[in-house]
């Protein structure tokens, strides 16, 4: 800095405190994104089960709700803690989400229990009368990012550690199979044979009772996408933009590893290119149709017998696309959540869309094109379908976490539960 | 989508996955070549910069004299030395802005968000949770390089790149040529004030570097520690050893009685612009040759009760 020699310290004084205003700066632009998650509802016997950001379990009894005046239903049980939130709080934890995260799986209920998986990376449970689990958590060496799953007597948990674990439901581990990336799927069992996506870029078929692995499908990229088990086929898709349908595993091919045979490497079927960004969602098999949501904003609508051809233009919404799509099969709707905050009920017959933009303050549906006031935070988690009420369950979630339950035929919300306010 | 983003941040955060993609799928390897290419590409600019700081920093020494001649004639009058300065400055061809000048102030304005965009684009590159490899996907183009190496294996030598560097080596090095590089560039002044803040400027700057270095991820710091050492380079041939090995310039220094700078008694051992020569005054070069020079002093007196 050069200007007269008479006003050059103190030029030199503002450039100090220029650099430490920069340096302040810095650190306020490095603050983490506000939490987010993808932790969904789930109801069984009246009572709607769902995990929080903060690593809560909340048991809400839907019977205690009043509909008539919106108001909420009453928790079962105080909430309770089951996983420490993991993540920095640092000032300078530039681009890392230093807001904690506690779960980001929906949980799972058998026999009087609720599973879940922790984004601390145990795998515990707790009774459904709210008291604490009778057994020490499993922990895998990384976060759990998507849910568990039971089938029969064996919980599958994949962890970001590249490892799908089995295990019994007291939580003793029966196998586990490596994989050379992270996890962040959920894994999904069909016919003893359980089918798990990695970002090591491969698919696996893995014999449910031996740990085997039956086949693997390779792609060109990380697979971060749920499969979905239909029609005899494994449906996914990638981060290489495509979606894919492959030949489920067989009887034959499982008892031939479980006897000691080599795994192969699976071909696809039909595969679908015309998406414009990753596929992250888990697809929806309905009326021979696969429906599938996509990064790129929209919901595509393929052929369950050729995903290549897709039988509808592309639904687009406001936003990427994370929430797996529901069915309320009696009214013929495919109910989409997306980033922009707005419920998709698409009619499968007419092809109608209806778009339910609700207002987060007043709770009031906006009629499109009219924008509600104040926009409700992106839809990640998935969504729960109340098929027999016609009811879906949504959980909003960016910095305010809101739990609503939407009923789909007077479109109004019904109540909705703060859960980032629970004590 | 910012329209900074999509000029900067955007092309930067996908060659560097190209790059990381290319170079073994190695995230640290491909920081390393990505701060190369930027700062290859940079370079005119960059030499332009400091070619033009050198310039200024010689037409200063040379009217140096004349102006602590000003500085005596019109001590009682501010407002006369202020016009006589301009008036001598305008005549050296010196910019009253200094390094808010052009073409200084031009190759800086380009910069910036160039280096600002490379800082962002390792950051997020590195996308550790969910979240963040969600919000990836909206800035990434369709090449199949860019995607194939995700999520990207943050291990290299010692680092996990997504942490800060556990044993503090990176934050220690960041310092050491932060402090180097601006020791570099950075000439005596006879000015005591001025040179007062030169030395805190030259710990305070390295040492907020490697507090940054130290709490943010271990990819920034090798980008700050491979940019700080390409600066050094870049100097080098520009400055040569600059005010490296310098000693501080006493009051008045580098001024003859003919008015003329005493360019043949410049810092033999550098090989940049001349460095105002030492009129044989105590050295004040920093604030650790002037602690330096306490503890001499100390042990001096120490002696003599001795």
């Amino acid at each position: 800095m050069m200007l007269s020699e008479t006003t050059r310290p103190r030029l030199s004084r503002i450039l100090v405190l220029a650099l430490l205003a920069l340096a302040a700066l810095a650190a306020v632009g490095c603050t983490a994104a506000p939490s987010r998650g993808w932790s969904g509802p789930l109801v069984s016997d009246n009572v709607l089960y769902v995990g929080t950001i903060e690593g809560k379990i909340v048991a809400l009894d839907l019977t205690t709700a009043d509909l008539n005046d919106g108001t909420p239903p009453i928790p079962l049980w105080d909430p309770q803690t089951v996983a420490e939130p993991k993540g920095s709080s640092s000032l300078f934890s530039c681009g890392r989400v230093s807001s904690p995260m506690g779960i980001y799986g929906t949980p799972v209920v058998k026999n009087g229990r609720i599973y879940l998986g922790a984004y601390n990376g145990d795998v515990l449970w707790i009774s459904t009368d709210g008291s604490a689990g009778g057994s020490s958590p499993f922990q895998t060496g990384g976060a759990i990012v998507g849910s568990v799953v039971i089938d029969g007597d064996t919980l599958f948990a994949a962890s970001s550690d590249g490892t799908l674990y089995a295990l019994d439901l007291n939580l003793k581990e029966i196998w586990h199979f490596d994989t050379n990336g992270e996890i962040w799927s959920t894994p999904v069992v069909n016919n003893g044979v359980v089918y798990v996506a990695s970002s090591d870029h491969n698919l696996y078929a893995i014999d449910t009772e031996s740990g085997n692995e039956i086949w693997r499908f390779q792609t060109k990229a990380a697979i971060m996408s749920t499969p979905l088990v239909a029609n005899g086929r494994v449906y996914i898709g990638g981060c290489d933009r495509k979606f894919y349908s492959i030949e489920a595993a067989t009887e034959e091919e499982r008892l031939s590893v479980a006897g000691g045979g080599s795994p192969t490497v699976r071909g696809f079927q039909s595969v679908f290119e015309g998406a414009g960004n990753w596929f992250w969602t888990q697809a929806l098999a309905y009326n021979g149709e696969i429906w599938v949501g996509n990064l790129d904003h929209n919901i595509y609508v393929l052929n369950a017998q050729n995903v290549a051809e897709e039988v509808h233009e592309a639904y687009p919404t406001g936003g990427m696309v994370y929430a797996p799509p529901v069915v309320f099969p009696i009214k013929g709707l495919i109910v989409v959540g997306s980033q922009d905050g707005k419920l998709y009920a698409i009619n499968v017959g007419t092809k109608e869309v209806s778009v339910y933009a609700i207002d987060a303050e007043s709770e009031e549906v906006v009629e499109s094109p009219e924008k509600p006031k104040n926009r409700l935070p992106p839809i990640f988690a998935p969504l729960c379908a109340d098929t027999v009420n016609g009811i879906v369950y949504f959980h909003s979630q960016n910095g305010t976490h809101t739990l609503y339950a939407f009923k789909l035929s007077t479109r109004e919300v019904l109540w909705s539960f703060r859960t980032d306010k629970i004590k | 989508m910012g329209v900074l983003n999509i000029i900067f941040l955007q092309p930067i955060l996908n060659i560097l996955l190209v790059l990381t993609n290319v170079l073994f799928g190695n995230f640290g390897l491909g920081v390393i070549a990505l701060t190369i290419l930027v700062r290859l590409i940079l370079m005119p600019l960059t030499i332009m910069q400091l070619r033009s700081s050198k310039k200024t920093t010689e037409a200063m020494n040379t009217v140096k004299p004349k102006l602590e001649q000003l500085k005596k004639k019109y001590a009682k009058n501010p407002q006369k030395l202020q016009q006589e300065t301009m008036k001598l400055y305008k005549e050296a061809g010196i910019s009253p802005l200094g390094c808010l000048s052009s073409p200084m102030l031009l190759s800086t304005v380009i910069q910036l968000p160039i280096y600002v965009a490379l800082y962002r684009a390792i950051i997020q590159a590195q996308a550790a949770t969910p979240q963040d490899f969600l919000g990836l996907s909206q800035s990434l183009y369709s090449w199949g390089l860019a995607t194939q190496g995700l999520p990207v294996n943050g291990h290299f030598l010692w680092l996990n790149l997504v942490n800060p560097d556990p044993y503090f080596v990176l934050p220690i090095l960041v310092g050491v040529t932060q402090y180097v590089s601006q020791k570099m560039i950075t000439q005596p002044s006879s000015d005591a004030q001025q040179q007062s803040m030169n030395s805190m400027m030259q710990i305070m700057m390295p040492l907020m570097m490697a507090f940054i270095t130290f709490t943010l991820p271990s990819g920034l710091g090798l980008y700050f520690l491979l940019s700080g050492i390409i600066t050094m380079v870049i100097q080098y041939f520009i400055y040569g050893w600059g005010g490296l090995f310098a000693k501080a310039a006493a009051p008045d220094a580098g001024a003859k009685q003919d008015g003329k700078p005493d360019k043949g008694k410049a810092d033999t051992k550098t090989k940049g612009p001349a460095v105002p020569p030492v009129a044989g005054a105590k050295p004040a070069g920093s604030v650790f040759s002037g602690l330096l020079d306490r503890f001499k002093r100390k042990e001096g007196d120490k002696k003599k009760r001795d």
